[in-house]
């Protein structure tokens, strides 16, 4: 036995130092923080979480913090690194979650969420296809949809040619819905206008309208149709020069948050980015963004209601469909104003909520998010300095009513370790961005 | 299984003086390195000191031990690298020294009067009891290095390290040790495939000569172009393949576990009916 001491020992040390550094754990210097409850119901703060780093040691660490705590990124488990990441449609979005389980065959390849619809007879995916070119002008576009009957669980291929008379660059799906037989796709396309590929291009809203007993497509229409990227030099020196003004357009449309779910409605949205450069050679940059609602059901396009026009001075615009609410939400550092509007009706629901950073209880507004008829704000307690990091402490995490603007919880991040200490980790904590769970 | 241990112990017996070579070696480049890094860091400060008169945590971070690694990583990386190089050189040799040492050593060993499968498991698992000593060893050379590095440099400017943090410093050890158990798992499971076919592939030599390294070289190709098809063909690295993760994943797992009951089924196969002196 003693003859086998060297290997004994050796497999023992192996087995014993690598064990040990396991299971010792091996985040290193990753301090635990929670959500700690100053005001109102931590109910209301299940679904939002707040991401950033912590700064201190050597190099900084993602993390992630949530009500039930953080989880650093650093320790992914082998299922999030390999599996999870990869198909994001099947991993982020509960209702495309509940889709593969129920229809995994159906679900399959699929990579577009603003392509599904969903009720308790059909699922359709829809997507617009551009193939090519064999030659410079022989770019072809197909609308595919695949449509699934819940009844006796057949799918129907459908393949339409679409005659697009242009020259078509880019499409994609951006809405689909049913009403009554009749399948509604929206699509944006964007096409060129000149005969080169770097000169004048336009990009509209397209809707198809498809039969879904016969898969024949019954019409087309153009909804909103822009010129983009028109650039203006009134000066010598090109786009730099003295007033010159250059045009950035861009659509975007906002449906229904959870995407598959049925809505009659869609917002449109047109955005005008005006970037010039005055007298004093100071570039300037002018956004101005037109909403209306277009009904499936109807056809008609409502413009609606232009915002007052203090809300155009805010950078930072996001917005959501939620059921025949239509949520604007207006944020920079010092306040952030909620405007609502009813899609049914086109017409605003109350007057413009403004709130400020001070009445939220901090001293400026960090990141904001909407979801769900919930506004997410989250706080800083001191003023930033020019590198952010030595007292850039936003901590206070704001859950707000998007209606009526009250709050409905107010916390705060904290080190979840001995008191002494938290002042030192709190310091090292630099959270960025505040998202929630729309599920 | 006693025979095996007997096999196991002379393996391992006759590399005894190399890995301890290695490890004195792995322990003097890397402690020297830390060592000289925490004086150098010193002088800078002193020299600070004189030239401007002011204390030098004013002007410096306080000095880390994850910070000291990472400066140095190449040096950490050196006997690291060699170590992996000198251990696939000898997966080869650990055959090869037995027909062609002193005494054609793989006829008496041939000879035994056992299975013939205890001498093939026998070499694998020294090989890996040669790779996880040093793995473990390196971890034994982390805290040793931060109590010299905490010895040499000041106290009032230390700032404590994490051994967690100070391995993951060192871009090498994100590889060779990983935060995650399971990716550790991963990666060593990856390298144990690796060396079962490259013992299927020196059998094939042994058995067959000339003609058995071509044997060989196909079989090693085809074990490779195997393991790599799932993640080419089957499109896990973007959104739209016909397959889902955990799908091509249980493929590539089932792969795997072919290449590796293959590769062992064929190796026992070979030392067994094929091989000669």
């Amino acid at each position: 036995m003693k003859r086998y001491l060297l290997s004994m020992a050796l497999g023992v040390f192996a087995v014993g130092s690598i064990g040990a550094y396991y299971a010792s754990g091996t985040e290193g210097d990753a301090p635990r923080y929670k959500l700690t409850t100053l005001q109102g119901d931590a109910g209301e703060a299940a679904k939002m979480r707040l991401s950033g780093s912590y700064i201190g040691g050597v190099g900084s660490k993602m993390l992630e913090l949530t009500v039930d705590g953080t989880k650093y990124q650093l320790t992914h488990s082998f299922y999030e690194k390999y599996l999870k990441d990869n198909r994001y449609l099947t991993s982020r979005y509960e209702d495309m979650k509940a889709l593969k389980r129920e229809h995994r065959d159906f679900m399959r390849a699929r990579n577009n969420v603003d392509s599904f619809y969903k009720d308790s007879e059909w699922l359709i995916y829809a997507d617009v296809m551009l193939y090519g070119p064999r030659g410079v002008y022989d770019w072809r576009t197909e609308l595919k949809m695949d449509v699934l009957e819940e009844a006796t669980g057949r799918v129907n291929k459908i393949r339409i040619a679409l005659n697009v008379a242009k020259q078509v660059s880019w499409l994609r799906v951006e809405d689909v819905q049913r009403v009554g037989d009749e399948v509604h796709v929206l699509s944006q396309v964007r096409y060129r206008t000149g005969p080169t590929a770097d000169g004048p291009s336009a990009v509209e809203f397209r809707e198809y309208i498809v039969d879904l007993r016969t898969g024949e497509l019954l019409r087309e229409a153009v909804l909103v149709s822009e010129e983009l990227a028109v650039s203006d030099s009134a000066g010598t020196g090109g786009a730099l020069a003295a007033q010159s003004v250059t045009n950035e357009i861009s659509l975007s449309s906002i449906s229904s948050e959870v995407r598959s779910q049925p809505s009659e409605y869609v917002v449109l949205a047109t955005s005008k980015n005006q970037q010039s450069v005055n007298e004093e050679n100071r570039e300037e940059i002018k956004q101005t963004r037109r909403f209306a609602v277009f009904s499936y059901r109807t056809g008609k396009l409502t413009p609606l209601p232009e915002p007052s026009p203090g809300l155009s001075a805010y950078s930072n615009i996001q917005s959501e469909l939620n059921g025949e609410l239509f949520t604007i939400l207006y944020s920079d550092r010092g306040s952030l104003a909620i405007a609502r509007y009813n899609v049914a009706t086109g017409t605003q629901e109350q007057s413009e909520l403004v709130l400020t950073a001070e009445q939220l209880g901090g001293q400026s507004i960090y990141n904001v998010s909407v979801a769900q008829n919930r506004v997410y704000v989250l706080l800083t307690a001191g003023t930033l300095n020019k590198t952010r990091i030595s007292d850039g402490r936003q901590l206070v995490a704001v859950v707000l009513d998007a209606g009526s603007g009250e709050q409905l919880y107010k916390g705060e991040a904290a080190y979840d370790g001995p008191a002494e200490k938290a002042d030192e980790f709190r310091k090292n904590l630099w959270l960025t961005n505040v998202n929630a769970d729309r599920s | 299984m006693r025979n095996y241990l007997k096999l196991l112990h002379m393996e391992i017996h006759r590399f005894r003086y190399i890995l301890f070579a290695l490890m004195g070696m792995t322990a003097l480049v890397q402690m020297c390195a830390i060592a000289f890094n925490a004086m150098g860091e010193i002088n800078e400060r002193n020299v600070y000191f004189e030239q401007t008169g002011r204390a030098p945590e004013e002007f410096f971070a306080a000095m880390s031990y994850t910070r000291a690694v990472q400066e140095t990583q190449f040096w950490f990386a050196v006997p690291v690298g060699l170590s992996i190089a000198v251990l696939v050189i000898y997966a080869f040799l650990i055959w090869y020294r037995d027909w062609f040492g002193r005494s054609t050593f793989a006829y008496r060993l041939l000879s035994l009067p056992s299975e013939r499968r205890n001498i093939y498991f026998a070499k694998l698992t020294a090989i890996l009891t040669f790779v996880f000593v040093l793995i473990g060893f390196q971890l034994l050379l982390m805290p040793i290095g931060r109590a010299i590095f905490a010895m040499i440099a000041p106290a009032h400017q230390l700032q404590p390290s994490y051994i967690a943090d100070a391995i993951f410093a060192n871009q090498a050890f994100k590889i060779l040790l990983p935060r995650s158990f399971a990716e550790f798992f991963v990666n060593y499971g990856l390298g144990v495939i690796s060396l079962l076919v490259l013992f299927a592939s020196i059998l094939l030599e042994r058995s067959y000569r000339w003609l058995g390294i071509v044997y060989g070289l196909a079989y090693a190709g085809f074990c490779a172009l195997l393991m790599v098809y799932p993640m080419l063909a089957l499109g896990l690295d973007y959104s739209t393949g016909y397959f889902y993760t955990e799908e091509a994943y249980a493929i590539q797992m089932a792969i795997d576990a072919l290449i590796v009951v293959s590769s062992v089924w064929l190796g026992l196969y070979l030392l067994k009916k094929k091989v000669s002196v």
